[in-house]
C-alpha cells in the first residue's frame, strides 16, 4: 500500500507542481532574497540539505519502496550516513531561517511565500519524526512492535517530507500573480 | 521332597534338557502357527480396537501378556521362549503399522517427505579415513545406501545402537546381499520401549550390545530388562534359525542367543507390568539426541534454557499416533500433525501469530514469554532465524568440535570405550538456510576413496580400500604388532613402545597406539628410537648396551638378543627379510640353527660406515641393505597422527592413490577429504582442488537454548556487527581424517552469501555509533525546540486572536 501511496502521491505533486508553474503569470522575481547573518553557512546547509534529501529519496524510496523490499546493503550506510547530514543541514536551516519561515500578516520583507512557509514546517515536523523514530529504535526503548510502527511511521513522514520537498522546490514564488 | 503339579509343570517345560525336544519342536511349531492363526489376536483384528485415548489424564497399567513374533503367549517359565515382539504385544491394542510411518522409521519409504536437513548418519572407517554422510531421505551432500552399496542388513550392524528399530530393520530377506543373516538374526521391529520406557532398568546400552552381536530380535527385550539375553548371533552358522534351539556343538563360543526371562517381573498369570511413560523422558530421547563440545566437562555445560525450565523435549517435539514428531520449525506447520507443528515452533509458543503469516496461534504457549526485543530492529526477524541468536554455542573466530550420540557413538556404556572421536563435527556455522534466513548450522565433512567415472565420483567400499592399499593405510596396526612381538619376556624387561623424542607411542588393546608423555623420570633419547617400558615406568633400551666387540657376551644381553630376533623371526615378516641388530660394528643375527652369530658389519651390510653407531640398531638384512623395523613412512604416519584427529597423511594418500592407479590404469582415483578432492599429476604430486563430491554437509541446530541475556546482540549489537565479528569473519576450516593445509577454509560470510567489505564497513560504523546517536539526538531537539518555539508563538496569536476585539493596538 505505501508504495501505491508514494507513486501516486509524488505523481500527483508533480503535476500539481508543474501546472502551477505553467498557470503562473509572474514567474517570480528575479531578485535574490536578503541574505542572513551567515550567507555562506546557511547556503551550505541549504545545499547539503536539498543534496541529502535527494540521497535519502533514492536510497529509500526507490533503493526499497518501489522495489518492495526492506533497506539493506551499501543503501543502507548511505542512508543512514545522509540521514545524520540532512538532520544537521535541516537544524542548521531551522536556525538561520525559522524566523523567515513564521506566519505573519506583515508583507514586508517576505523572503518566502506561504506556500514554502509551510512546507517548511511540513519538512520541519517530518524531519523530527523522521529521526526521533531511527535514533529511538536505536536504544533499548522500543520492542519489536514499537519498532514497525516507528519505521511505518519514518516511512510516511519521509513521505511527507518528500513530497514538501518537491513543492517547496518546485512551486513559483508567487501563483496567478 | 514331594513334586508340586505345579513344579511338574516347570519341569516339563525345561524343555532343552527333554529328549524328546528335537522331535517334538516341528510338531510344536505347525501347532503354534496354527495357534496364531486361528487363536491369537492377530493385529489385523486388532485393526479394528485400536486404543486412542479419551480424554482420561491417567495411562491404564500395562500388566499385560508377551507375546512373540509368531503371536505366541510367552510363558517366562519356558525356557525355550523366544523374545517379546513389540508388532505383536503392543500391536495389539496400538497400531503399529501407522506408527511404522512416523518420522523415526519411514526414512526408507520410498517417496517419503525428505523434509528439513537433519544430522546424517555417517559411515565410519577409521583405518581407511572414510566417513560418508548417509541418509536415505535425499538431503543435500549425502548419500543413499544403494549409491555405496550398502545393504540394510549392513546399515543395521552399523547404525542399529542408536536406531529406534524398525525402517530398515523389517526390510524383507535380502536376497542380493549374502551377508544378510536376517533369518539368524530376526528383524529390529519397532522398539516401543526405546521411548516409552519409563523404568529405571531400560539399558540402552544393552540395546547397542544386542545389536552389536547380532541379535535383532532379542534386544529389545534384552533392553528393557525383562529378560537376560546370551548367546551371539553372529557366531552361529547362517542354517542356524531361532526354532532349532541352542547350538549342541558348541556351548562357548558360538552359543546361539537366548532368553531367561525375570520371574520377578511377571505374576501368576505370565503377565509382565511394563512401566509405560505416555510421555517419553528426556534421558530417552538423548540416549540418540545428544550432543556435546570436545573439551567440555558435564559440569561446565548449563544446557538447555527450556530444560532448566522444566519442561521435556516432548512438550515441543510432540506427535499423535501417527508418530510425526513437530521438529519446532515453521516451515513444518500445515505438515504433519496439524496444528500442532505450526504451535511447536520459536514463533508458535512464544510470539504466535495470525495465519497471515502462516501462522494461527495466540502464543504464550506453555507459558512461554513474549519477547520484547527491546532495540533490535525487526529487519533481523528476516534474515536471521531465533536460533542464530539464541542457540548453540556462542559464535568465536573458528567453530567448537562437537561429539553427537549417533556420529561418534555416545551414551554406549561398558568395559570397552565405543565413542569415537571421529568424525569431526563443528558447529556453530551460520549460514543461509532453506528458507533463506541466516541460522547456526552444525556441519561435517566427507572423507572417502573414489573412482572418477567422467565427472561422477563414486564412492570405494573400505573394505577394498583395505585390501588395495594394504600395508599403506595401517601403519598404527603396523606398529602394534611390531611393539606385541617385541615385547616378548615383557615381565622382566618390559613392555615394549616406540619413542619420538618425548612422546611414547604404546600399544592399546583395539590393535592401535596410544601416544603419550614419558611417565618415568628418565627421558628418552633424541630422535625415534624403540624401547622398553619397565614397571616403575622408567624406559631402557630394548636389550642392554654391551660392548659387542668383546671376546664373549653376557648371556643376559646373548639371550635377550635371541629372543627378540627369534621373536621377529616368526612374525611373519619373511619377505622384509631376516631380522639383525647392528652394534658399532658387529651384527647379530640367528643362524639357521638358532644360534646368535656375531659378524661383521662391514662383511655383511653394504653401507656399513653409515651404519655404525653406539646405539644398537634393529631391522631387517636383505640384500646386503638394512631397513628399519617399520618402513620410515609409517613412523612418519604414526608419529604425525595418533593422538591427533586425524588418521592419514599427504604421503599415505599419496601412495594409497598411486596403488590404485597402478593396480587398474583404466581408472582414476581420487581421495575426498577436508572439502577437497585430493588425485595425483602427472609428476606423481598430490593435487588439491575443488569437487562438488567434498562439499560438507550440514545440518540446522537449534539446542542448547541459551537464556534470554545471553543472547546475541542482547548486550551489545557489535557481538555481530564489528570488523572482527566472529558471526561474520569467523574462519571455518574443513576437517577431516587427512592431515593438511590444503583443506578448504571459507569464511562465514560467504557460507552466508553476504557481502563481506560490506560487513567490515557495517561494522565499522558502530565504532562511531554512539556518536552517531548523540548527533541525531541534539539535532532532534534542536529541532523539536524550534518547533515547540514558533508553535507555542503561534499558538499566542490564536489566543490573542480570540482574546481581541480587533481593534485594540498590540
Amino acid at each position: 500500500m505505501f508504495r501505491t501511496l508514494t507513486i501516486v502521491s509524488v505523481a500527483i505533486v508533480v503535476v500539481m507542481v508543474l501546472l502551477a508553474r505553467a498557470l503562473a503569470r509572474d514567474a517570480g522575481s528575479k531578485e535574490r532574497a536578503r541574505a542572513g547573518r551567515f550567507p555562506l553557512l546557511e547556503r551550505l546547509a541549504a545545499v547539503v540539505f536539498w543534496l541529502s534529501l535527494l540521497m535519502l529519496a533514492g536510497t529509500g524510496f526507490i533503493g526499497a519502496t518501489l522495489r518492495g523490499c526492506p533497506l539493506s546493503g551499501y543503501l543502507t550506510l548511505i542512508h543512514a550516513a545522509c540521514g545524520a547530514m540532512l538532520a544537521v543541514s535541516f537544524a542548521g536551516m531551522a536556525v538561520f531561517r525559522a524566523e523567515d519561515y513564521k506566519f505573519t500578516t506583515d508583507q514586508k520583507e517576505q523572503r518566502y511565500s506561504i506556500v514554502q512557509k509551510t512546507c517548511f514546517w511540513l519538512i520541519a515536523v517530518g524531519v523530527l519524526i523522521s529521526v526521533f523514530g531511527s535514533v529511538s529504535s536505536m536504544f533499548r526503548v522500543l520492542g519489536t512492535d514499537w519498532q514497525i510502527l516507528a519505521v511505518s511511521i519514518h516511512k510516511y513522514c519521509a513521505l511527507t517530507v518528500l513530497l514538501a520537498g518537491i513543492v517547496y522546490a518546485g512551486m513559483p514564488r508567487r501563483i496567478l500573480g | 521332597m514331594k513334586v508340586t503339579a505345579t513344579r511338574k509343570i516347570q519341569l516339563s517345560m525345561n524343555v532343552e534338557n527333554s529328549r524328546s525336544y528335537r522331535y517334538a519342536m516341528p510338531g510344536a511349531v505347525a501347532l503354534a502357527l496354527a495357534f496364531v492363526a486361528y487363536g491369537t489376536p492377530s493385529s489385523a483384528s486388532a485393526a479394528k480396537e485400536f486404543h486412542e485415548w479419551h480424554g482420561s489424564r491417567t495411562i491404564p497399567v500395562h500388566r499385560i501378556a508377551l507375546y512373540d513374533e509368531d503371536g505366541g503367549k510367552i510363558v517366562p517359565q519356558d525356557r525355550a521362549s523366544l523374545p517379546f515382539s513389540a508388532r505383536k504385544t503392543c500391536g495389539g491394542c496400538h497400531d503399529y503399522e501407522k506408527i511404522s510411518h512416523g518420522w523415526h522409521f519411514d526414512y526408507a519409504e520410498a517417496g517419503v517427505d525428505r523434509g528439513r536437513p537433519a544430522q546424517p548418519w555417517i559411515w565410519m572407517d577409521e583405518r581407511t579415513g572414510t566417513q560418508i554422510p548417509v541418509s536415505q531421505r535425499g538431503w543435500t551432500n549425502t548419500w543413499k545406501i544403494e549409491a555405496l552399496g550398502i545393504s540394510p542388513w549392513e546399515f543395521m550392524k552399523q547404525f542399529g545402537r542408536h536406531l529406534p528399530g524398525g525402517g530398515l530393520g523389517e526390510t524383507s530377506d535380502d536376497m542380493d546381499d549374502p551377508t544378510a543373516r536376517w533369518s539368524v538374526s530376526g528383524h529390529i521391529e519397532i522398539n516401543c520401549l526405546v521411548c516409552h520406557s519409563g523404568s529405571e532398568m531400560y539399558n540402552n546400552s544393552e540395546w547397542a550390545k544386542q545389536v552389536g552381536r547380532e541379535n535383532f530380535r532379542w534386544a529389545a527385550t534384552a533392553a528393557s530388562g525383562l529378560g537376560d539375553v546370551g548367546g551371539m548371533a553372529s557366531r552361529v552358522a547362517p542354517t542356524w534359525d531361532v526354532y532349532q534351539g541352542p547350538n549342541k556343538d558348541d556351548s562357548t563360543f558360538a552359543v546361539a542367543p537366548f532368553v531367561r526371562y525375570d520371574l520377578g517381573q511377571f505374576n501368576r498369570k505370565s503377565l509382565a507390568f511394563i512401566d509405560i511413560a505416555a510421555m517419553p523422558q528426556d534421558k530417552r530421547c538423548l540416549y540418540c539426541h545428544s550432543v556435546a563440545e570436545v573439551g567440555k566437562s558435564r559440569k561446565d555445560v548449563d544446557w538447555d534454557v527450556h530444560s532448566r525450565g522444566g519442561m521435556n523435549c516432548v512438550e515441543c517435539h510432540r506427535n499423535g499416533m501417527d508418530h510425526m514428531v513437530t521438529r519446532g520449525i515453521e516451515a513444518a506447520a500445515g505438515q504433519g500433525s496439524g496444528k500442532l507443528a505450526e504451535v511447536s515452533s520459536c514463533r508458535g509458543c512464544h510470539l504466535g501469530g495470525d495465519a497471515k503469516d502462516g501462522l494461527a496461534s495466540p502464543g504464550g504457549r506453555l507459558g512461554a514469554p513474549y519477547p520484547k526485543h527491546k532495540g533490535f530492529p525487526a529487519i533481523h526477524f528476516e534474515k536471521l532465524t531465533c536460533t542464530a541468536c539464541h542457540s548453540g554455542p556462542l559464535p568465536a573466530q573458528q567453530p567448537v568440535q562437537v561429539r553427537t550420540a549417533r556420529a561418534n557413538r555416545m551414551g554406549i556404556y561398558g568395559v570397552a570405550q565405543w565413542f569415537t572421536d571421529l568424525p569431526s563435527i563443528v558447529e556453530p556455522v551460520f549460514m543461509k538456510g532453506e528458507d533463506g534466513r541466516i541460522g547456526p548450522y552444525r556441519m561435517t565433512w566427507p572423507a572417502f576413496w573414489a573412482r572418477l567415472e567422467k565427472d561422477q565420483v563414486k564412492p570405494i567400499r573400505p573394505e577394498e580400500i583395505s585390501k588395495a592399499a594394504s600395508g599403506i593405510l595401517d601403519t598404527s596396526a603396523q606398529l602394534n604388532k611390531v611393539l606385541k612381538v617385541l615385547s616378548v619376556d615383557a615381565g622382566n624387561f618390559g613392555m615394549s613402545v616406540f619413542a619420538d623424542g618425548s612422546r611414547i607411542f604404546r600399544v592399546n588393546v583395539d590393535g592401535g597406539l596410544d601416544v603419550g608423555a614419558c611417565k618415568g623420570t628418565n627421558r628418552p633419547p633424541a630422535g625415534t628410537s624403540w624401547l622398553v617400558e619397565r614397571d616403575d615406568a622408567s624406559l631402557a633400551p630394548l636389550a642392554p648396551s654391551c660392548d659387542p666387540a668383546a671376546e664373549t657376551l653376557d648371556p643376559e644381553i646373548e639371550g635377550r638378543y635371541m629372543a627378540l630376533l627369534k621373536a621377529l623371526a616368526g612374525a611373519g615378516y619373511a619377505d622384509s627379510g631376516v631380522p639383525v641388530v647392528a652394534v658399532r660394528d658387529r651384527l647379530f643375527k640367528l643362524g639357521d640353527d638358532g644360534v646368535l652369530n656375531r659378524l661383521l658389519l662391514k662383511d655383511e651390510v653394504a653401507d656399513s660406515a653409515r651404519m655404525k653407531s653406539d646405539v644398537a640398531t634393529w631391522g631387517w638384512l636383505k640384500n646386503r641393505k638394512i631397513a628399519p623395523l617399520v618402513p620410515d613412512f609409517v613412523v612418519r604416519s604414526v608419529i604425525e597422527t595418533v593422538g591427533t584427529g586425524y588418521r592419514l597423511t599427504e604421503e599415505q594418500v599419496t601412495m594409497g592413490l598411486k596403488t590404485l592407479a597402478e593396480a587398474d590404469a583404466k581408472s582414476k582415483y581420487a581421495y575426498i577429504s577436508s572439502g577437497k578432492m585430493f588425485t595425483v599429476d602427472q609428476a606423481g604430486a598430490l593435487v588439491a582442488s575443488d569437487h562438488s563430491a567434498a562439499q560438507p554437509v550440514a545440518w540446522p541446530l537449534a539446542h542448547e537454548v541459551r537464556p534470554a541475556r545471553q543472547a546475541l546482540g542482547s548486550a551489545r549489537c557489535i557481538d555481530c556487527h564489528s570488523v572482527k565479528s566472529p558471526f561474520f569473519f569467523g574462519a571455518v576450516a574443513a576437517t577431516g581424517p587427512l592431515k593438511t593445509t590444503r583443506g578448504q577454509v571459507k569464511t562465514m560470510a560467504e557460507l552466508q552469501g553476504q557481502d563481506a567489505t560490506f560487513h567490515r564497513l557495517f561494522g565499522m560504523s558502530f565504532l562511531v555509533r554512539s556518536w552517531y546517536k548523540t548527533v541525531l539526538v541534539a539535532m532532534t531537539v534542536l529541532i523539536g525546540a524550534i518547533l515547540a518555539l514558533y508553535g507555542l508563538l503561534a499558538l499566542r496569536r490564536v489566543i490573542m486572536f480570540f482574546g481581541s476585539t480587533g481593534k485594540e493596538g498590540r
